[in-house]
């Protein structure tokens, strides 16, 4: 969505128009949630997080000072939500870190092994900035330009981060995923 | 570059259309509700100014007529009924004893 195009439907929310902002949201949800997802790597939370930035984003929305870097702005409320959810799950995982049987639950990511399990593990080989950049391109479609708008990165920094990200990427996906493009 | 692009589709919100409908659906629910802390100022400040505008009103007779009211008579005194409500935050009954001329006394 163009600059213009989201800039006006962020006065018109700001005015009140709720309608105006279902756009937004309708827009941007997936955006917020690779954002999540690169912090958290879990697709529910990420969800829960994208979900909530958008509540913010909205009882918040008159902070927003430029209209037209609304996606940058709520990607900074996405990421920051995100970090909030990584840390308490941090102090649970600290709290739980006692010596335990058998049966306890190991990482979430790397115990699942279908398609979307394996795409998890190879995110988890990238550092969160790749995985920004390679969700919000491949799997949000963005363009490099809105990209390096979004995190405040040059376009070339974005098409390295991506290049980078694939790379690893395809190293660690097995054939399967290949096959599947 | 899109040849390259990795699949993200297991990971995509979007591949379930009736999910990612209840994503947004949820997210404007919440952002069309407002806050308990919201709702309380809202009321609150909306009954304080309907109770302050009507002791105004109970006011102008008693200016006009230049009258001070009696301190025997302060539980049926207009004014200090309105003030009361006011500070009880309790416009819906300063209103109806408003326009029931102080009847209910």
């Amino acid at each position: 969505m163009g600059e213009d195009a989201t800039a006006a439907l962020v006065k018109q929310a700001l005015a009140g128009n709720a309608r105006a902002y279902e756009v937004l949201v309708r827009r941007h949800l997936r955006a917020a949630y690779a954002v999540a997802l690169a912090v958290l790597r879990v697709p529910a939370e990420a969800e829960d997080v994208a979900q909530e930035a958008l509540v913010v984003a909205w009882e918040q929305l008159s902070e927003c000072r430029e209209p037209a870097a609304f996606s940058g702005w709520l990607m900074n409320i996405a990421r920051n939500q995100a970090k909030n959810v990584l840390a308490r799950r941090k102090v649970r995982a600290d709290f739980a870190a006692r010596p335990q049987g058998d049966d306890a639950p190991g990482e979430p990511v790397t115990a699942v092994v279908d398609a979307r399990g394996q795409l998890l593990r190879a995110l988890e080989a990238l550092d969160e900035r790749q995985r920004e950049v390679v969700l919000l391109h491949d799997l949000e479609g963005w363009s490099h330009a809105e990209i390096a708008a979004a995190l405040s990165l040059s376009e070339v920094n974005s098409r390295q981060l991506l290049f980078t990200a694939r790379k690893t990427m395809r190293a660690l996906l097995s054939p399967q995923e290949v096959a599947h493009e | 570059m899109s040849d390259d692009r990795i699949d993200f589709g297991p990971l995509d919100p979007k591949q379930d259309e009736l999910r990612y409908e209840r994503l947004v659906r949820g997210v404007m629910a919440r952002a069309r509700r407002p806050g308990l802390g919201d709702t309380v100022s809202r009321f609150g400040v909306r009954a304080l100014a309907v109770a302050a505008g009507l002791a105004l009103l109970a006011w102008v007779p008693v200016l006009a007529r230049g009258e001070a009211p009696e301190p025997t008579q302060a539980s049926s005194d207009p004014v200090t009924v309105l003030a009361d409500l006011a500070a009880q935050g309790n416009a819906a009954a300063a209103a109806s004893w408003f326009v029931s001329g102080g009847a209910n006394e």
